[in-house]
């Protein structure tokens, strides 16, 4: 991609553009087999991996050697124990594996940290758990609704993360959030009326558990995250739990404008941390 | 002159050889950082070639003139005293997504093959490794001069070296096509003999 462009902008917007159009062909075509649910949820894993691959240029060799070689094997991984618990059928036991995969990836990917750094590697593990309890909370009145919900969290809580990861000395975790966020956002609207439509345990241990990943590396291993705009930024996770009251008050019954509505609360704690680093940072803000 | 003092002049004057003859002694030399450096170049949009440096390393080699073969290198880089003059960039090539100061602090290259092509120039192979991967690297290298620092009167030995490393190979493959892949170094060292 970075060899057809002239600038390193147009080579991230070209490759938003094309990753966008591949999860948008590949939404429509299974939602156009009426492919079900377990397909439609690896559609969150799979944007992951390939914008991995376009942010990094490379698939890496097993065993990973550091912390973003790591990340694409926690995506992998939990795309992998997704799969096998829908094969299964076990919900609890995807539900059990969504909050204890945070806690071992920060553990994994911040190895190099213990023990004498365990406070922050147990706050990174805190952090994600955190993040998949609101993902996991985020349910509408149907499961396509709560599917679209979750990917259109994760998509927003991945834009907002991104001046985060910039700011976070990362400029690979920036293009990564955003080539993810521009993927989910394809898959969103390929997806928005579809009733087959999954964001189940492939999508939350494979894609929001590589995303989370990325994060924890930005945090424990690069190390320069601004906290404040991150403490900020994380109140994005609280907006499932506040936004149904709402919903109700403003009577919407019709799904497309309950996930706009949605989406526009999630907006608001992301906003907020991006003016927290620009009013921090200023000019000095790497745009 | 009898034959005793004849042979004590003889003695002395044997053992004073390998201290003014320059390049006549071998020993352990630790890298002097005052007077050495690592600068690397590396092709920025092609519009130029962006110069880092290395602000802390140490090592030693052991070194003689008459038998460079056997000579021996280790060297190591604080990942954290890598400069590009920018703060941002500093921060960022420190990062988990380029040399990962966290994870792998030092980068480090350990010689074990030492050729000369003749009395002023030779090889180095030896591994380098970069955020945790090691790759066998060739420095080639030019004998600059040993022999005594008229300021200190400690034995010193000078070389330059220049070698071409792809950044790919260990496992930094991100933003390919608009940073360079090739990574010229450029390594002085002075090194100061062990008393």
């Amino acid at each position: 991609m970075s060899d057809l462009a002239r600038s390193p902008q147009e080579a991230l917007i070209m490759g938003m553009v094309a990753l966008g159009l591949l999860a948008l062909v590949a939404g429509g075509l299974l939602r156009w087999l009426r492919a079900g649910r377990v397909w439609t949820d690896l559609l969150v894993p799979a944007s992951f991996l390939v914008a991995y691959w376009l942010t990094y240029n490379k698939v890496p060799s097993f065993p990973p050697v550091g912390a973003v070689n790591k990340i694409f094997f926690v995506a992998v991984i939990g795309t992998v124990l997704g799969v096998l618990v829908e094969a299964s059928g076990r919900g609890g036991l995807g539900r059990v594996l969504a909050l204890a995969q945070p806690i071992a990836s920060a553990a994994y990917i911040g190895t190099s940290r213990l023990p004498d750094s365990l406070p922050e590697v147990a706050v990174a593990a805190l952090w994600g758990l955190l993040t998949m309890y609101g993902l996991s909370g985020a349910t509408g009145t149907t499961e396509d609704e709560s599917g679209t919900r979750r990917a259109t969290l994760l998509g927003i809580a991945c834009a907002g993360f991104a001046p985060i990861a910039l700011l976070g000395a990362s400029s690979s975790s920036f293009q990564l959030s955003l080539l993810f966020a521009a993927a989910i956002a394809a898959i969103v609207t390929a997806n928005i009326s579809n009733p087959d439509f999954g964001f189940r345990s492939a999508s939350l241990l494979g894609g929001a558990g590589g995303m989370i990943a990325a994060a924890q590396t930005v945090t424990l291993i690069t190390r320069k995250t601004d906290m404040l705009a991150l403490a900020v930024f994380t109140l994005v996770f609280v907006t499932p739990f506040v936004v149904d009251p709402i919903l109700r008050r403003i009577r919407a019954t019709n799904k497309v404008v309950r996930i706009a509505a949605f989406a526009g609360m999630c907006l608001l704690p992301v906003g907020a941390a991006l003016a927290t680093v620009i009013a921090r940072y200023g000019s000095s803000f790497p745009v | 002159m009898s034959k005793l003092l004849r042979a004590t002049l003889l003695a002395a004057t044997i053992a004073w050889l390998p201290l003014t003859a320059e390049g006549a002694a071998a020993g352990t030399f630790d890298i002097d950082p005052v007077h050495s450096g690592i600068a690397f170049f590396i092709d920025h949009l092609g519009f130029s070639q962006v110069i880092g440096i290395a602000k802390e390393f140490s090592g030693s080699f052991q070194f003689d003139a008459a038998r460079p073969a056997e000579s021996s290198l280790d060297v190591a880089v604080k990942v954290a005293g890598i400069s590009t003059n920018n703060s941002q960039r500093d921060g960022d090539i420190q990062g988990a997504d380029w040399f990962n100061a966290t994870e792998f602090p030092q980068i480090t290259f350990v010689g074990h093959e030492f050729k000369a092509a003749d009395a002023k120039s030779g090889t180095i192979t030896g591994d380098l490794t970069i955020a945790g991967v090691t790759k066998p690297v060739t420095l080639d290298v030019t004998f600059n001069k040993e022999g005594q620092n008229p300021w200190d009167k400690s034995h010193v030995v000078g070389f330059s070296a220049r070698t071409s490393i792809k950044r790919s190979d260990f496992g930094m493959k991100a933003a390919l096509g608009m940073i360079g892949d090739d990574v010229s170094l450029v390594i002085q060292v002075e090194g100061r003999a062990r008393s």
